[in-house]
């Protein structure tokens, strides 16, 4: 991967990228394997950019994909698991200054691997047919998942920030 | 009043200075350990299993009456892992503190170095293992009473006390198995290692663009 790729065509999106990554880890080291992993297949599949889509939106999918396809590789998923059934904030979890983000996360990566992919691009403002593109599924349903994902966030957030 | 994940999400990330974006100059360290840690688990899986066959090869020869069969199998087995284990012990000898390009392609030279040994070999293998096969079966109880029945029969026409039908059917089968026994090992090695040693050269392939 060149530099000059890297930073005109990864960089402005990195923040993309950082956010799904967090969502998806429960570790620095895991986060940084996901993020190179993430950068590597930007690189190696420029080709199928095929510019139906913004750049952008096609970063989104190709991240949660490579999200989706490390975690399940990972044998640490059934530790992330149990991990994450403690709503506890650990000190592995608070990678943000604002303490706001870190009880979000920590909730977020409570839900299904699909809902914490659907909340996260909702929360980037994507309209519900990008979400349903990025997804791979049909945006008549999404309104409804997502009222049900912001409820169960609510629940799982109650008394936790003012 | 609380405030909604809609607020919460877009006033954490204003300043957009908790984004630390990771160095990527590790990118591919961790792949190449992670490949050759891979290759190494496999090889030792092979080796046991290779240690199995043999000693599964010599207890049916020996439950089946074929002795000679069974034990040469084992044997012939057995050489293989040694051969195997001896250039595995090579691995350890690739120079950890180079570069991970240095280091894969070393492993790659290796490996394709230990694929021309083992081929050599199998050369030698797979005949010797056919002719174990038909010398087992003729111990065999099943084999001799076939071979009585065959010796008996007027017609049989014979070459040095040996029915020619079946001395030249065994004779064309060896030499097939000979001519064959290149390509038949490495149908093997694809369907043991295919898999990995293709991300091996994918992996090398990236490298070596990102050199350029």
């Amino acid at each position: 991967m060149s530099i000059d790729f890297y930073n005109a065509q990864i960089l402005p999106y990195a923040g993309i990228i950082v956010k799904i990554c967090r969502a998806y880890t429960n570790s620095q080291e895991d986060f940084e394997d996901y993020y190179q992993e993430v950068c590597l297949q930007i690189w190696k599949s420029k080709e199928n950019f095929n510019q139906e889509s913004e750049w952008s939106t096609w970063i989104y999918r190709l991240s949660l994909n490579v999200c989706l396809t490390l975690l399940k590789k990972s044998k640490t998923s059934e530790k992330l698991k149990s991990e994450i059934q403690q709503p506890e904030l650990s000190e592995e979890s608070k990678v943000f200054e604002d303490e706001s983000i870190n009880q979000l996360y920590v909730a977020i990566k409570q839900l299904t691997e699909i809902d914490r992919a659907v909340i996260l691009l909702y929360l980037e403002e994507k309209t519900y047919e990008e979400i349903a593109n990025i997804i791979g599924t049909n945006p008549n349903n999404i309104g409804v998942r997502i009222k049900r994902i912001k409820e169960r966030l609510k629940k799982l957030l109650d008394g936790k920030i003012n | 009043m609380e405030k909604s994940i809609e607020t919460i999400w877009k006033s954490g990330f204003i300043g957009q200075e908790d984004l630390v974006v990771p160095r990527l100059n590790n990118l591919y360290n961790q792949k190449s350990i992670h490949i050759i840690d891979k290759f190494k688990r496999m090889f030792k899986y092979n080796h046991f299993y290779i240690y199995g066959l043999a000693l599964a090869h010599l207890m049916i020869g020996v439950s089946m009456g074929a002795y000679f069969a069974g034990t040469g199998m084992c044997i012939l087995l057995g050489t293989l892992t040694i051969i195997s284990r001896k250039n595995m012990k090579l691995i350890d000898k690739i120079d950890w503190s180079a570069s991970s390009y240095a280091y894969l392609k070393s492993f790659d030279n290796y490996l394709k170095g230990f694929i021309t040994k083992l081929g050599q070999f199998y050369q030698v293998f797979y005949p010797l293992y056919f002719s174990f096969m038909v010398i087992g079966f003729l111990e065999t109880e099943d084999g001799q009473q076939a071979l009585h029945k065959i010796m008996n029969n007027p017609d049989t026409l014979l070459f040095h006390g040996l029915p020619i039908v079946w001395l030249s059917s065994v004779i064309v089968l060896l030499i097939i198995v000979t001519i064959f026994s290149k390509p038949l090992y490495r149908l093997d090695l694809k369907a043991v290692y295919g898999g990995i040693m293709k991300k091996l050269d994918e992996l090398l392939k990236d490298m070596e663009e990102l050199r350029q």
